[in-house]
Formats: structure tokens, C-alpha cells, sequence
């Protein structure tokens, strides 16, 4: 298990280097030089020629590169294209409420779809299966900024049970904090789910047909058994499989539900550094969340391997 | 003219009494708007301790037939027609509730590919001891290992007290058909039906689990219903055989009688295929003229007379092509042809 593990990470690590050339060779090499387009066509010569100079923009590439990977091996995602702060205390900041909300969201995430999936395959062309199958259909054709929409307009303005967004941190007020968790989490879950939902009715369909269960059922197990030890228990494997995949959907969709309901995390920081042309910031940031993507992937591996022992060889 | 009357005197197969006595068993299917009858009107019984070869090609019924034992038809398929006498109760009309009570318990089955039939995310010992526990057993974590430790040294699986830990897929194919037949065993079934159970191993490991399976029935007293397509392990280890062919027992005897004296045409044609020159029985069913029927167009009259050679040989005679052959199943040994006693002393 060790061994399958270290062998996975020495994978990972190429992988992640690189994915930050091509970053920065995205952000560097591309036509256009990025200090210019910050300061538009105010910008004097002068001006630019001054604040490349600062950033250490004026350097040749590669010692660029070799500064900015160094410093992100020490945790120093650089400083701020805009503001010449340092990213890595702001990105550390919105951590804990990016945490709170990936894990609220894949928490809904299964609560809807696991059950969902697994009871629409257990009695597929049942009622139970005829609804939820075209419901399943009508979520994944709904926009993740649709669905915030609507709760807001449910929720919090027709209903008034919750308010339209904004953050407490966890420890400052669990209550209030989930209480603003619940609704971007839950149009996360919700934009998820489905997928999820019809991954696990397959599987479930499938698995009622392996020689495992029927002979199960010959060896006279009560149907309790079979549910849980033969049919749910092989089901979650693929769950988590879709979970680890379904990440990449989530941070996409977390930067969109972060900007909706107006929640400080890494998602939004990710916007609004777009949207002042923070180039060193959105490079960095985009490194951070896909190295937490291929963390998650390998955690969701590893506790893969360890759930299906088939695969543990 | 309609029976064939081949008393083998000292054989009785009933010997104390039947554990099992199944009477017009027949199960159907829909299928294009009616009903084909995959097992046809089947009757026979089992003894105590006995062990009854079930022979035939894969489109035979044979298969269907131990099914249509546990119960377990695959839908839509039912046991429309007979009855199944097993331990004072009629297996085709019992109530799902208690035939799951029974399945695992009195009458076990146990297929062909050992590890597609365990879950592969658990171990041996759960596998094991989850049988005891549905089935009302003790629940004692203790003693449910010990037990399953006791069964898997019962069934020679070496290392029986590691093995316990592994899961399915670590084994090999002999021990996990090994462990297969624990499982099958651990509360002492009356009656075990065994669908090739050794057709996925290779010889050797074959011999062993055909002698382990013999040895159960000896010393346990348990009869098995063993459905092969492979005639070597039936004169292997086999006391009586019933040969079937498109749904229905065509021949049944004990398997000195039937190997010695075949009636009908067909197990002619299966037995001469076993006796080559060659030392290696190829055992291939396969080597008959034509196609064997399928369920959805079973041949008038007899259902053997296309591709049998005696009823070419007799110039086609019409009772073959009208009347299906009667027999008395009491007899220890018959064979469902109108021409049996001509042929029967032939060989
Ligand atoms: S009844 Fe006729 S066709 Fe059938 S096995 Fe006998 S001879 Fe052949």
C-alpha cells in the first residue's frame, strides 16, 4: 500500500511540473505584455518600464520561472502583480472558507446523489426510477449559476429562511457559518449530483446482474445483506472514482457559486485577480488549485485502493 | 413397445429413501408472445448420499433444471407446470420467504467460476460466516471463525486459518472452488447441485475436487446433483445419470447400466465420442450431426429424431416424427425411444 502510494506521487510530481511551465509560459510568452494591459493606454512607456522593473518583470524568462517555482516550493506563491503584496497570506486566508464550502458541497453532493441513484437502480423502471432518471436529466442541463439563482430566489427572498450570501468563519460561529454554507453548497450539490446519481444507477443496475449477487440471493442472504454488504458496499467504490473526477467540476462551478453568494474563497480571489489583469496572481492561483486537484485525485485513489482490494496488487 | 424395460437387479436408486422427488417438472419462458418450455414435464428422484450425473449440451435445460430447484429461475421465466418433494415440503409452490430459508441451508448450489460468484470486497471468513448469521446461526465473532476455519480444513484448502483473511481474487482457482463448497456445505445441506463445478480447473486440481465431492456424499451422507456436460467425470464419480436432451430426460440408469448398455440413440452418440483410439476423451457433445434444438422450436414427436442416426437407419419411421416416446421413470433404468430394446443390447 506504501509502496503504491509513493509510486503514485512520484507520478504526480512531473505532472504538476509540467503544468506550471505551460502556466507560465501562457502568461509570459504570450503576446502583449501584461504590466501594458494593466495600466491600459494610460500607461506611459516610462510607467511600464518602471513597474516591469519592480516586479522583476524585465529579467530573461527562465530566471523568472526558476524564481517563481522556488519560491512555490517554499509556499511563496510571489507577490501581486497589482498591489506588489505578497499572494500567499491572501490565499491562506481564503482557505478555510473554500475548504468549508468543497466539503459542504460534496457532502450534499453524495446525500443526494448516492441514495438517488443507488434506489433508481435497485428498482429500475419502478416509479422511484421514473422520477428521479428525468430529474437527473433536468440537473445536469441546469447551469450551477441557475440554481443559485433560483435558491436565492427561494430561499432567501420568497422564503426568507436564510440570507442571500456573504460568510462567517467556522470559528467565530459554527451556526451562522453553516447557516451561510448551506445554500452555495447546495447548488453545488445539486449541480453535481446528478452526474453522480447516474454513475451509481448504473453501476447498481450492473451489479444486480453479477454472478456475486445472484448467487447471494442462492445462497439464501437475507435481501438486508445483499443490499448493504453486496450491492451498496460495491457501489461506493465508483462513487468516490466520480467524486475525484467530478473536482475538477467543482472548483469550475465553486469560482461561479463564490461569486453569487458572495463567499471569500480561493474562487473568487481567482475572479477577481482576472478581472484586474493580475496575471502573477491567476498564475499562481491556478497552480494552487491544481495541485489540490491532483491531491484530492490521489487521496480519492489511495482510499480507492483501499476499499477495492482487487486493485491493490 | 413404448418402454424400454432394462431392470439392473440390485441397484435400487432410492436407497433410504428420496431426499428429493420432482414430479412433470417443466418451467417456461415467454418469448415472442407465447410460452417455450426450456425443461419439459422432467420427473426423478434422489437418494440419500447419492450422487446423479445431469448430462447434456449447454442448450439441454440441464442448467435450467438446477435452477428451477432453488428456485431461481431468472425472470420472466417460472416453474409453471410439477412438483419438487424435498423434506416434506413442495419446493415449486412454497412461499419466497421460506425457500430462501432453505437455499443455502438443505439445498445448496454451486457453480462453475468460483471467484465470479464472491464479493469481491470481502473476505473469505465474511463470505463464510455471513451464511451462518442469515440463517439465523450463532452471531459470536469467536465461533463463527472457528467454524469456518473447521469447514475450509473439511474441504483441504491448505492454511485454512490464513485463508480466512484473504479476499477471493488471492486465492487460486482450485481454492476458491474450494472455498465455494464451504460455503456451499457449512450448514450441512441435504442436497447439493453442483453446475460443472470443475469445467474452469485444470485436471489435476479437477480429480481433487471431484474426490473431495465424493467424500462429502460418503461421509455426510449429502446427495449431489452433479450437471456436467463431461461424461468422464460422470463415469468418474457419478451413481446414477440421467442424460437430457431439448428439455427432457431421455435416459436415465445408474452409470454402470448406462454406460454399459446405453438405450437410447442419443447417449450411443455421446458414448461413442468418449471411446476414440486415443487415450484423451475429447467428450465433446459437439461431434453429433446438426444443431441441438433450441427451446423456441423443439422437433415434433421425438425431439431427437432430426439429428438421430437409428431413425435414419430405420428408413425414418412417422411414430418418430408424431408420437413422443413414453417411459416408466420408475424403472432404474430407461430411455425415452420408440425402438430402445431394438437397439438396447447392441453394443
Ligand atoms: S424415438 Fe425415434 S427418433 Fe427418437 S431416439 Fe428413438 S429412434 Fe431416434
Amino acid at each position: 500500500m506504501i509502496r503504491y502510494a509513493i509510486n503514485r506521487i512520484l507520478i504526480v510530481i512531473p505532472l504538476l511540473l509540467a503544468l506550471s511551465v505551460l502556466l507560465f509560459l501562457y502568461v509570459h510568452a504570450v503576446p502583449g505584455d501584461p504590466i501594458a494591459g494593466m495600466l491600459g493606454p494610460n500607461g506611459s512607456p516610462e510607467l511600464i518600464a518602471q513597474l516591469r522593473a519592480e516586479r522583476g518583470l524585465d529579467r530573461p524568462l527562465y530566471v523568472q520561472y526558476w524564481d517563481w517555482i522556488s519560491g512555490l516550493a517554499q509556499g511563496d506563491l510571489g507577490i501581486s502583480l497589482i498591489s506588489g503584496q505578497q499572494i500567499t497570506p491572501v490565499v491562506i486566508n481564503r482557505i478555510p472558507a473554500t475548504f468549508q464550502l468543497t466539503f459542504v458541497s460534496l457532502f450534499f453532493t453524495v446525500l443526494i446523489g448516492l441514495p438517488a441513484g443507488f434506489l433508481a437502480g435497485k428498482y429500475r423502471g419502478s416509479w422511484i426510477d421514473k422520477i428521479l432518471s428525468p430529474a437527473a436529466l433536468l440537473g445536469l442541463s441546469m447551469p450551477v449559476f441557475w440554481i443559485g439563482t433560483l435558491l436565492i430566489l427561494i430561499l432567501a427572498v420568497q422564503l426568507r429562511w436564510l440570507p442571500t450570501g456573504g460568510y462567517i468563519p467556522f470559528a467565530q460561529s459554527p451556526v451562522d457559518s453553516l447557516r451561510l454554507t448551506l445554500m452555495p453548497a447546495l447548488a453545488l450539490g445539486i449541480h453535481l449530483s446528478p452526474f453522480l446519481a447516474r454513475m451509481v444507477r448504473a453501476t447498481t443496475i450492473e451489479l444486480q446482474q453479477e454472478q456475486f449477487v445472484v448467487q447471494a440471493r442462492m445462497k439464501g442472504l437475507r435481501s438486508r445483506t445483499i443490499t448493504y454488504r453486496y450491492l451498496l458496499r460495491n457501489a461506493i467504490v465508483p462513487v468516490l472514482v466520480v467524486l475525484g473526477l467530478q473536482l475538477g467540476t467543482l472548483l469550475g462551478g465553486q469560482v461561479i457559486v463564490e461569486q453569487l453568494f458572495n463567499w471569500p474563497g480561493v474562487g473568487r480571489l481567482l475572479v477577481e485577480g482576472a478581472i484586474q489583469r493580475d496575471y502573477l496572481m491567476v498564475q499562481s492561483l491556478i497552480l494552487v488549485v491544481a495541485t489540490i486537484y491532483v491531491i484530492v485525485n490521489l487521496g480519492v485513489e489511495l482510499l480507492h485502493a483501499w476499499l477495492d482490494p482487487r486493485v491493490r496488487l | 413397445m413404448t418402454k424400454q424395460q432394462q431392470r439392473m437387479p440390485g441397484s435400487d436408486p432410492l436407497r433410504d429413501g428420496a431426499v428429493l422427488d420432482v414430479r412433470g417438472l417443466t418451467v417456461e419462458f415467454p418469448a415472442r408472445g407465447r410460452n417455450v418450455r426450456a425443461v419439459d414435464n422432467v420427473s426423478f428422484t434422489v437418494g440419500r448420499g447419492e450422487i446423479i450425473g445431469l448430462v447434456g449440451e449447454s442448450a439441454s435445460g440441464k442448467s435450467t433444471l438446477g435452477l428451477a430447484l432453488m428456485r431461481m429461475i431468472p425472470a420472466p421465466g417460472v416453474v409453471s407446470a410439477g412438483t419438487i418433494a424435498f423434506g416434506g415440503r413442495d419446493l415449486a409452490s412454497l412461499p419466497e420467504a421460506e425457500m430462501r430459508e432453505l437455499r443455502g441451508k438443505a439445498l445448496s448450489l454451486i457453480v462453475q467460476d468460483a471467484l465470479a460468484t464472491m464479493n469481491p470486497v470481502t473476505t473469505i471468513e465474511e463470505q463464510i460466516t455471513e451464511v451462518i448469521r442469515d440463517h439465523g446461526g450463532d452471531r459470536s465473532r469467536k465461533s463463527l471463525r472457528a467454524r469456518a476455519t473447521e469447514m475450509l480444513r473439511e474441504v483441504r484448502l491448505p492454511n485454512a486459518e490464513q485463508s480466512l483473511n484473504r479476499y477471493p481474487h488471492q486465492l487460486s482457482g482450485g481454492m476458491q472452488q474450494r472455498v465455494a463448497i464451504a460455503e456451499g456445505l457449512i450448514l450441512g445441506p441435504e442436497l447439493i447441485i453442483a453446475d460443472e463445478p470443475t469445467t474452469a480447473l485444470d485436471v489435476t486440481v479437477q480429480a481433487q475436487i471431484l474426490a473431495l465431492l465424493r467424500d462429502i456424499c460418503d461421509t455426510r451422507g449429502t446427495s449431489i446433483i452433479f450437471v456436467t456436460h463431461d461424461l468422464a467425470t460422470v463415469a468418474e464419480i457419478c451413481d446414477r445419470v440421467m442424460v437430457m436432451y431439448a428439455g427432457r430426460i431421455v435416459e436415465s440408469g445408474t452409470v454402470s447400466a448406462v454406460f454399459s448398455k446405453p438405450a437410447h440413440p442419443y447417449t450411443k452418440a455421446l458414448l461413442s465420442g468418449l471411446l476414440p483410439l486415443s487415450g484423451e476423451p475429447p467428450a465433446e457433445l459437439e461431434a453429433l450431426p446438426g444443431q441441438p434444438p433450441r427451446p423456441d422450436a423443439w422437433p415434433t414427436g421425438c425431439r431427437f429424431h432430426p439429428r438421430c442416426p437409428l431413425w435414419r437407419a430405420l428408413g425414418e419411421p412417422e411414430i418418430c416424427t408424431t408420437t413422443d416416446p413414453e417411459v416408466d421413470e420408475s424403472d432404474s433404468h430407461w430411455a425415452a425411444c420408440h425402438f430402445a430394446d431394438l437397439e438396447g443390447a447392441g453394443r
